[in-house]
This record gives C-alpha cells, structure tokens and sequence, in this order.
C-alpha cells in the first residue's frame, strides 16, 4: 500500500507578507481575546471535517502548514493529539509544525514536543535583517537564533529552515553569508526557494528592474548546491536539501503519488486518482463544515462530492494519460529521478516519451538509468516538464 | 404605372468622413427619424454589423439602406450609401460616389478636415456630386465650427451652408434630411433606355449566391431578365431584385434612379465585380459605365498554419473568405522555413490585417504571418521581366539588371507646427516632395511621392507619433519606378530563414541588417542553447546578435500538495510555446515575422 498522510491548513498570519500568495488571513490587528475565539471556532470545524471523512488509509505523516501554525499556541498540543487517535498515528510517524521564529514561545515548543511533534520547520527566509525588513518579516536574526535554542533545547531533533534567494539587493555575497549562517547550525533539512513574484501580491506591482536578472538568480543556485553538497547534504528534490535520512516524509507524497487528506480551508486532498481541494476563505469553508451532516465514503463517492461535500470548492480527475504524465513531471522533480522499470510496472510507458527523452539527453537535460534531471536539468526543470504534459 | 414611377422623388448620397468623425452615429439618426428603424430595433451604429467593425470603429464594407422621407406633402426615397472609410479601399469609395447624386461632407466640429475626408472630397467633386457640409460633434466642449467654417471655405464650398449637428443628441438631423430633399438633385429616369446598373458593391450569402449591390442609371432591372456583367463577360438571369430597408425587401423591380439589390445565382463574386455595369444580355448598352478597373493586390504576404497539419483548414478558410471578397487573392506556396501556405494579395494593410484577423477568429486558426510587402518588378541581366511577390524570391544581385518598385502619391495634412518632422520623416523614407498647401486653422498639406514599400515601414504610427496624432495620410499608386534594392538574409543558428528575408534600399541595408538583427534579439525567447542571429546580403555578414541560452526556468514552491496549480501553470506555459512556429530547433514566435516593420530609427 502506498504511503499517506494528512495536511492541516492553518490559514492565520500576524501579518501577510507583501510576496506570498498562499491563503491566510491576518489577524495581527485583533485582540487576544477575538483571536482566542477565531481559533477555537476553526479547530472545531477542522475537527468535525475529520470525522466526516470515512477513510480506510492509514497516514504516516500529519502536516501543519499555512499561514502560520504557530499562532495557535496553546491549541495546537491538543489539536496534534486528537488529530493523531483520530488517524491511528503511532510513534515512529512524521508529525511537522510550520512555525514563524517570532510567533512561537519556549513553553509553545515544550509542549509540541510533548505532544509528538516530530518536526519543526521554521521560515527564516535570510539572516540578514535588512532583507528580513524587505521582506515585510516581523523577526530579527536574533529573535531567529533564540527560537533556533529553544527548539533544540525543547528536543527538536529535526529542524528545517526555509530561505527565499533572488530577492531585491541580494546579491551573491549576501546569499552565500545566508548559507553559511545557516549551517553553522547544521539544521537537519533546508528549503531554498527562489523568488517567484506571483500576480496577486503586491509585489507583482513593483518596478521589473529591481529584481535580480535570472541569470544571477540561477548562480545562486548553483552555488547553493554546492555549499549544501560540500556539508554533507542530500540534494533530493529540486529545492530541498536534507542530512542522510532526514528528508521530510511528508512532502515527498507529494512527489510520489502518495495520498493525502487535506483538512481546513483551502486545503488540497489527493485521493483515489482524485484531487479536491476545500473553499476559500475561511467563512465559506465554515459555513459549509457547519451545514454538513452526511459522512462520506470517499472510495466511491468522491467524484461525485466535488463542491458539494464536506468543505470541498472542487475537484478533479484526470484522464489516464494525463495522470501518468503528472506521475513523472512530479517524480522528476526528486533529484534521484524515476526508476523507470518500477515507473513502467506500475503505469506502463506512453511511446511517445521515448522521442521526448532522447531530445532532453541531447540537449544535457536529462539522464537516464535511472530517468533524472541533469543540474543543468535543475534548472529548466519547466522545459523537461513541458515535453512530458499532455495537452 | 411608368409615369408614376418617373415621378417619384429619390434622393441617392453617402457620406463621406473620417473615421471617428461620427459617420455611422449619424447615419443612425437618419434611420432613426424617418423611421426606418426604431430606437428598439437600432443596436448602436447598425451599419457596421461586422464585430471588427465595430471594434476598430470603421466600416469595411459599403452598405445601402432605403429611407421614406415626408417633406411638404411629397414622400421622397432616400438612399444612404455607406462607404468604407480607409485609403485600402479607396476603389470602393468611388463606386459609391459614381452611384450617387449627392455627399454629406461630415467633419468634426473639433478636428476639422482629414487627409482621407479631403481625398474622398475630391472624388465626390470630380463625379459632379451635391456637397453639403456637416459640422457634427458640436455639443463637445473644445468645439469649433468656425475654424472648420473656414476651412470649407478654402476648399471652395459655401460655409453658411453648412448643418451643423450632434449626432449624439439628434440635433440639426431634421435639418439635415430637409437640406438632402431640398439640395441633392433628382436621379436621371430614363426607363426606356437599354439598361446599365453599376454595382458599387457584393457580398457572397450562403443561400442564395451572390447579392449585388446596385444603382441603376438607365433602364429596369426585373426578376426574370437575361444579363450580362459588361466587364466580366458572364451572364445570368435575375432571381430577384429588392431593397434594404434596412432588412432585404423584394420588390418588382429597379428603376433608373433607384439603389437596391440584384440576386442571379453566380456563386462567385469574381463574377460580379464592384465596377461592373449590368445590362440586358440581348439589345442591351454597348457600352459600360466608366470607372470600372480591376481589384489589384498590392501588398503581399505569406500566411502559414503554425501546425503543419492545418494547411487544408487554411486554404478552405481562405476559399470562403475569397467568396465575400474579390480583391483577395491566393496562391501556395512553400517556404523552406514555414512549410506549406500561401501567398496572399490585399489591397492594403488593413484589408490584411482584417483577413489575417478573421481566419484566426471565425476559422479559429493558428497563423504565422510574414512581413507585408509590396510587388516589385524585376529585369534579368537575361532580359527575362517578372514580377516577386515574396521577397525570398528576389535574385542574386548580379543576375539583375533592374529592380522597380510601386510609388504612391501621398497627400499628409498635418498642423504647421509639425511640418518640420514630418517633412523629415518622409526625405527619410526616400520622399520626393512634390508641393505644399496652405489651409486655415494654421494646417498645411504636404505632397509626395514615395515608395509604398516604406509606407509599409511603421510610416503610419512614426506620422502620427510625430504629429502628437495630428497628422492624417492618403495616398494613391502613381506607377512603378527603378530603385536600388537588395534583398537582406536573415540567418537564425547559421540557417537562412526565408520567411525572415526582405527588400531594403542599399543605401539603408547596413543600418536596417544591424537594426532588424538587434531587433530580433529582443524578440526571440531565449531557447536551451545559444542562438546566433546574422543579417547578410549576397552571403556577406553584416550584423551579428545572440539570444543567449536559457539558464532558468522552475516552479520552485509547491503549496500544501497544491499539484493542479502547477500543472495549470505549465499547461498555459506550453499553450505560449504553441503558438511559436518551430524553425530547425529554434522556436520563433509571430512577432518575428513582423519585426522588420518596427525597427527603430
């Protein structure tokens, strides 16, 4: 049976930052005790989603991610316990919190631990506070390196650091300071993203110019894995790095055809061959978590549930050889490739891939035995995509 | 029943302006008040019914409606011939002049005259037609009819005849229609004559062949008559003769004097020239009506389905289009970049722009369009003369003897103040001045005479960016002339690409190669490997630019397992690359082809 697991969104922010798309809602400007009522209120419909879900796998990893987890604070614990009898999580299971450096207390941290966090993946982004400011962060350098002491100090075995490169007046020598800030702590995973301007942000109304040229952006990169290599780090999916068996389970479901179940608003669920995702925003979300009383089976009855179950806004199964084609493109992006033997056992080959492949080998994109991006492949990782997307 | 008929009053005009001088707002008021239409019925400017008409503002098509007007116990028919209002279309315009006895001259009361409106003044002038100026937009606040008063003085019309309307608001209409009865001279009647109708334009309906839109000088037209298009040597009987008003209405029959429409069953309108003059097939005129000259193409282009596989659809999207429009021409023909496609001839740019638009739009076609270009004349140092309508097709410079390319006279009517600019523009442009008019309200006409392939060249856009868009343009072909030219290769990864070839002046080809290689540069995405660009002439390199290899392209976060996100991303990522044509290994998108005519200077 094929790995699974459960994603919660957490869709709350002290403040939204000016480069982020993803869903959240900031809360900063509330009192404690609005923020107390807001949280309570989400838990219980996330709760309620749960046990509406009539479900026959059994996850290995849970998943806080949002937004900023964190902020939940006390809730959190107990959400994390119900959440692991709720899906027979045992011990040796994955369980990460996403957290922000100034959002999280030592005391928040004891009691993950406690709880069974496993994880805890902490969004540093640059450990230069001008950037931080650029960025719109509400933490220091220094309220990082506290958080960082905390953690390990509350028994954080496995840490993870997200950085964000190609930012405005970051230049190489600013970003190799970064990593090697960074892994003079010997963080035990590192996520490097590199900035991508979305339409719906603010910054997508900022002058071109004041970005870096992508040829600089893909330097970065290349230096970066270097570095990372050099310190011992597995480079294993396009920008995530990790020590010998410290890659984060979680994520790599998504990447290998794993299931999971999303819980929360705007949260995304691939299951059976199907991918739903819930509404957005939060109230809408709500409000149909609050009207639902039928359970579901979703082994026959998901199809038919999109944007009318649960907290589902829609869905979507593709064709067969749509789904193959996504099995790969997503396969791709690990780093260790696609054994295509197991690949062809499992979906068979589509004849025209053998074409694409031969093309991609000459032109240093790809390499086979098994089927991987080549570093130059790394970074064009879209044009190796694209040969292989149906449609 | 003749008497009677003899008797009826008509009134037959169109009316001449500018686009966006209010022309079709205008006619709508007219339908609007004799009723011919009610304000229900009337979605806005019903005469332009094509949706890119309506979109750029202009009619591309003339059309004829038939109003009933009551004015002093009489009832008078008014025929409005509308008329295209582009200088590709010039033809048209003046088989719509010849039909008729009377123009409205309209001009915005804020802009006053335009090159175009003043070329179409005289046309209408020189068929003897009724003038009656009209001031129109005169409720707009930065209106000023006395300026445009004087400017119709100085062209020798009465100013105090002049109606001044808004066709927004409806006023001075009822005046107007008054000023159409009273002023535009009745139609000639003689009925018994043999008889000759001119057709001033067609259109191709799928059900019932080809509607000729006539007006009939001498004689009747009846359902059931043999006859015979004098030009075009074919024959046909009459299925059914009407007018529009503004629906297709039969009637019995048309009249000397009258406008309306003649059905015969020819399928093809090449068979029913606008120009032509229909007469009785036995006993009828010996001779046409004047005026009537052949649709002659005068700028070309290739057009090439980007997916190989479309070439069928694309030449039965053409046969269609070809149908409805007889000035478009067609030939296949293959280019060593492109593939299979077809050389096509417009009467100018816009008629191209409006066929490439519509095969792309109704024919939902994936098109790649080379640069426009005009037919040049070509002598072999063998004596052997032809004609090149591809670039790509030009020879060898030491095989020719002589190459000659079409010149147009062209009229410019610009505020003084920017008389300096634009005067430069056209010595830049290889302008040979002929003379100058001064007009009031400080405006000066310019004549030259120019090559049409420079007009090609952006000259439009560079007229009107440095007039702050005050310039207008007309022009008209004079002939052919001799001129140095040399054809420039374009060489894309060291592989000449024909469709990219193109004639330049060799006094200018060093500086366009240098230009259209740099330009080129900004417009080719950057591919998997580096891509060197190289202009030439004959072999010899003259400028050389690279598009740099790729570095980067990744969707780097993924967003809670958020795939269909990614995948749509990539899917409108390929749907981009789709629309590039493919040559050799490089992928070239449309704007290539075109990126000789906005080269900057």
């Amino acid at each position: 049976m094929n790995k699974a697991g459960v994603y919660v969104h957490i869709p709350f922010c002290l403040q939204r930052c000016p480069y982020c798309s993803f869903q959240s809602q900031a809360i900063g400007s509330l009192s404690k005790d609005a923020r107390e009522e807001l949280f309570s209120e989400y838990i219980e419909a996330v709760k309620k989603e749960a046990n509406l879900w009539q479900l026959d796998f059994a996850p290995s990893t849970l998943y806080f991610g949002g937004g900023t987890p964190s902020l939940l604070g006390a809730h959190l614990g107990p959400m994390v316990r119900w959440l692991r009898e709720r899906f027979a999580l045992d011990g040796g299971s994955e369980i990460t919190v996403e957290a922000n450096p100034a959002t999280v207390g030592r005391d928040d941290l004891v009691s993950l631990v406690q709880s069974g966090v496993t994880r805890l993946s902490l969004g540093l982004q640059s450990s230069h506070d001008s950037l931080l400011t650029t960025l719109g962060r509400l933490h220091t350098w220094s309220d990082f390196l506290r958080t960082w002491s905390d953690a390990r100090e509350a028994g954080f075995e496995n840490i993870s650091l997200d950085l964000i490169y190609g930012l405005p007046g970051q230049d190489s020598c600013l970003w190799r300071q970064t990593l090697e800030d960074v892994l003079a702590l010997r963080p035990e995973h590192i996520s490097l993203y590199a900035l991508t301007v979305e339409e719906d942000t603010p910054w997508a109304a900022l002058a071109q110019d004041i970005f870096p040229l992508q040829d600089d952006v893909a330097s970065e990169y290349e230096l970066a894995c270097q570095l990372l290599s050099e310190r011992g780090y597995e480079h294993y999916e396009l920008s995530n790095w990790a020590l010998p068996g410290k890659e984060s389970q979680h994520n790599l479901l998504y990447w290998t055809g794993g299931e999971y179940l999303g819980l929360g608003a705007a949260a995304h669920s691939y299951l059976g061959g199907s991918r739903v995702w819930n509404s957005w925003p939060r109230e809408r979300y709500l409000a149909q978590i609050a009207r639902e009383r039928r359970p579901l089976n979703w082994r026959w009855a998901l199809p038919q549930a999109w944007g009318s179950w649960g907290g589902l806004a829609g869905g979507e199964k593709l064709p067969f050889a749509a789904r193959r084609a996504e099995a790969l493109i997503l396969g791709l992006r690990l780093v260790g490739g696609v054994d295509l033997e197991t690949f062809s056992a499992k979906w068979g080959l589509d004849p025209k891939w053998q074409e694409q492949i031969e093309i991609l080998v000459q032109s240093d994109l790809l390499a086979t035995e098994p089927l991987r991006l080549t570093p130059r492949g790394l970074l064009l990782a879209n044009q190796v995509f694209l040969r292989f997307l149906e449609n | 029943m003749v008497i009677n008929l003899k008797n009826k009053q008509i009134r037959n005009f169109c009316i001449i302006a500018h686009i966006d001088h209010g022309k079709s707002t205008l006619a709508d008021r007219l339908l609007e008040l004799t009723g011919t239409v009610t304000k229900r019925e009337m979605t806005s400017q019903l005469l332009d019914q094509m949706d890119l008409e309506r979109e750029r503002g202009i009619t591309i098509k003339a059309k004829a409606v038939r109003m009933s007007y009551q004015h002093d116990g009489e009832v008078y028919e008014l025929n409005l011939l509308d008329t295209p209002g582009h200088v590709d279309f010039n033809y048209e315009v003046s088989r719509s002049l010849a039909a008729c006895e009377g123009a409205l001259l309209v001009v915005d009361a804020s802009q006053g005259i335009e090159a175009q409106t003043l070329a179409n003044l005289y046309l209408a002038l020189d068929h003897n037609l009724e003038i009656i100026p009209v001031i129109n937009k005169i409720d707009l606040p930065n209106a000023d009819p006395d300026m445009v008063r004087g400017e119709l003085e100085e062209l020798g019309l009465d100013p105090n005849e002049a109606i001044l309307t808004s066709a927004k608001t409806g006023q001075g209409a009822e005046e107007l229609l008054q000023a159409i009865v009273e002023r535009i001279p009745q139609p000639g009647r003689q009925i018994e004559a043999p008889s000759r109708a001119l057709i001033f334009d067609s259109h191709y309906d799928p059900y019932q062949g080809v509607i000729a839109y006539v007006r009939v000088m001498e004689g009747r037209l009846a359902p059931g008559m043999a006859i015979r298009f004098m030009a075009s040597h074919s024959e046909a009987e009459i299925a059914s003769v009407g007018v529009f008003r503004p629906a297709m209405e039969p009637v019995d029959a048309l009249a000397a004097g009258e406008v309306g429409y003649v059905i015969t069953g020819i399928k093809d309108v090449r068979d029913c020239r606008v120009g032509d003059t229909i007469t009785q097939a036995q006993g009828g005129a010996t001779e046409a009506l004047p005026g009537y000259m052949p649709a002659v193409p005068m700028v070309y282009c290739g057009l090439y389905p980007v997916e190989n596989d479309d070439f069928t659809d694309l030449r039965e999207a053409l046969e269609k289009l070809q149908l409805n429009d007889a000035a478009l021409v067609f030939e296949p023909e293959t280019s060593g970049a492109l593939g299979f496609g077809f050389r096509c001839g417009f009467l100018g740019l816009l008629h191209m722009e409006i066929i490439q638009e519509r095969l792309e739009r109704e024919y939902n076609l994936n098109l790649i369009t080379t640069a426009p270009s005009v037919v040049y004349n070509v002598k072999r140092v063998s004596g052997e003369e032809f004609s090149v309508h591809n670039p790509a097709q030009m020879p060898e410079p030491h095989e020719l003897e002589e190459i000659t390319e079409p010149y147009v006279h062209a009229t410019i009517l610009v505020p003084s103040d920017y008389v300096g600019p634009i005067m430069e523009l056209c010595q830049d442009r290889r302008g040979e001045y002929r003379t100058m008019e001064y007009f009031p309200g400080s405006r000066v006409l310019l004549h030259y005479n120019l090559p049409l392939s420079e007009i090609l060249l952006d000259f439009f856009d560079k007229l009107k960016s440095r007039s702050r868009g005050y310039a207008s343009l007309d022009y008209e072909y004079i002939g052919h002339r001799a001129s140095k030219l040399v054809k420039l290769d374009i060489l894309l990864n060291g592989n000449a690409v024909d469709a990219l070839s193109c004639i330049v002046h060799q006094d200018k080809a060093t500086v366009r190669g240098r230009q259209l290689a740099e330009k080129l540069r900004g417009v080719i995405p950057r591919q998997m490997f580096e891509v060197p660009i190289q202009a030439a002439i004959g072999g010899k390199i003259l400028a050389r630019e690279t598009v740099r290899a790729m570095r980067k392209d990744v969707l780097a976060k993924c967003y809670g397992g958020d795939i269909t996100r990614k995948r749509k991303l990539l899917e409108k990522q390929k749907a981009g690359k789709r629309r590039m044509k493919q040559l050799g290994n490089v992928e070239v998108p449309q704007e290539a082809f075109m990126a000789i005519l906005s080269i900057d200077e």
